[in-house]
């Protein structure tokens, strides 16, 4: 083949027959609009949280994200690592320790947190018996005991009796015998304490049983009178459920709300089996009792 | 054309990252030179249309993967022309349909002037060359590459592209002269 030929006459020829017919614009335009389509339903798919997608430049948000992405989740990941151990270690902190706040909080938020009332009377009952075991652990390391103890233990007991008093007949005549019993089993160990308690604490204990027997009284009073044990909770401007209460600045007795004054002193008595009542013994029918008469429940000479 | 400038990778930085501008950016660059290239290996508009769609659908797919070219990607996109050419050709082998396409683009004979009758002889005759010799001379006569560019898009020294040309053009002698 001559080169020269090729060079000079087949290569011009070829260059010269190279126009091809011109690209129809409306079929480009379709292209491109199907091209396009298909990259919006992979961004959908690849990024079913972003709306459109990543149609922004030359951000350095973007260009980052994968990194920014990390660094929030170990962020969160420390938070909430760093919560919970809070949380952990502030569980068994007494009153004289820097993380019983914390304690405090998280109680009041569990509290709040429970819809149902049964269960918060539960809660509410289970927090007064931590409050007297905080008590208890404190005298046994001498030290001392801050009244703001005895007021949340008030505030659990009240609340406790207040949910109570909205029960119907007979369950809040199974709360109120289930309350008596465990301020008794309290009041019981808080006697204990006071024998062998440092000189200071002594007062302190005091008011606790104080407080422990008041409320023995009030819930055995609501099983003898109920209508009158619903009036008197219904009139009382009880502290909220979740309030906090404000320091104690003294430790004075409490003023308990009760159907009607201790005609005891202080001390464990012999408990007394309540009084046999035809609606709420073994074997009676089922629903509440309209009459509402007094029962026994457990007294104290 | 310099492929390698940072506009390009920056544009594919972002087609990856599905950006529809840079998506559009792309298709508006690189769809008409592809189309013409289709078209010249093909002779058939519709048969150009689709292997340009299928060409940018699967650069999108890749691309989605987080996959496909991070550079030079105008030999990509003809890379993957020329394969879905070289398939069809497999399975419909160009006869007298392609050629009767291909001669329906230019004015009857009786009408034309030499001048179009040889431009008809020689797309006719380039149809006749192997796949490789007929994509050397699209790209190196019709699409103006350099013989650089078309070695790496084939993956093959440039002495092996002039080999393949040197012996396309003496086909295309051999043909045009029967």
């Amino acid at each position: 083949m001559d080169r020269k030929n090729i060079e000079e006459t087949l290569i011009p020829q070829i260059r010269d027959a190279k126009d091809a017919s011109p690209r129809d614009p409306q079929a480009g335009a379709r292209g491109r609009a199907r091209f396009l389509a298909e990259a919006a339903q992979l961004r959908a798919a690849a990024f079913p949280q972003s709306g459109k997608g990543r149609s922004g430049w030359a951000s350095p948000f973007r260009i980052r994200r994968p990194v920014l992405k990390a660094v929030t989740a170990a962020l969160i990941a420390l938070c909430l690592f760093a919560s919970a151990a809070t949380v952990l270690a502030a569980q068994n902190s007494l009153p004289s320790q820097p993380l019983y706040g914390v304690k405090i909080q998280m109680e009041d938020a569990g509290l709040r947190l429970t819809a149902d009332p049964s269960a918060r009377l539960a809660r509410s009952m289970l927090l007064a018996a931590r409050r007297v075991q905080e008590i208890s652990i404190l005298v046994e390391r001498d030290e001392t005991v801050p009244g703001t103890v005895n007021q949340r233990l008030r505030l659990h007991i009240e609340t406790a009796l207040r949910l109570a008093a909205a029960q119907s007949d007979d369950r809040m005549y199974a709360s109120l015998l289930r309350i008596q019993s465990e301020l008794e089993a309290q009041e019981r160990k808080i006697i204990g304490l006071q024998g062998r308690a440092p000189e200071n604490d002594r007062p302190v204990l005091e008011q606790t049983r104080a407080i422990l027997h008041q409320h023995w009284q009030s819930a055995g009073q609501g099983i003898e009178d109920p209508p009158a044990f619903r009036n008197l909770y219904r009139r009382q401007n009880i502290i909220a459920l979740t309030a906090t209460p404000a320091p104690a600045t003294t430790d004075q007795p409490p003023q308990t709300s009760t159907l009607r004054a201790p005609d005891h002193g202080p001390g464990p008595k012999p408990r007394v089996t309540p009084t046999p009542n035809p609606t709420h013994g073994p074997g009676r029918g089922p629903g509440p009792n309209p009459s509402a008469t007094p029962r026994g429940g457990r007294k104290r000479p | 054309m310099n492929l390698e400038t940072p506009t390009e990778t920056e544009l594919l930085r972002l087609a990856r990252q599905l950006d529809s501008r840079a998506l559009a950016q792309i298709y508006d660059q690189y769809s008409p030179e592809l189309y013409r290239y289709a078209m010249r290996l093909l002779g058939n508009p519709s048969i150009a249309e689709d292997c340009v769609a299928e060409a940018f659908s699967r650069l999108l797919r890749v691309l989605a993967a987080g996959k496909g070219p991070r550079d030079h990607l105008r030999a990509y996109l003809y890379r993957i022309a020329h394969n879905w050419i070289t398939d069809l050709y497999r399975r419909e082998p160009p006869g007298e349909e392609l050629d009767e396409s291909i001669s329906s683009d230019a004015s009857p004979p009786e009408d034309a002037t030499d001048q179009n009758m040889q431009r008809v002889r020689i797309r006719q005759a380039v149809e006749k060359l192997t796949p490789d010799q007929r994509q050397v001379i699209v790209l190196k006569f019709w699409q103006d590459w350099e013989n650089e560019e078309i070695a790496r898009l084939l993956g093959k020294p440039a002495g092996a592209v002039k080999s393949i040309q040197h012996r396309a053009l003496s086909a295309l002698q051999k043909h045009l002269q029967e």
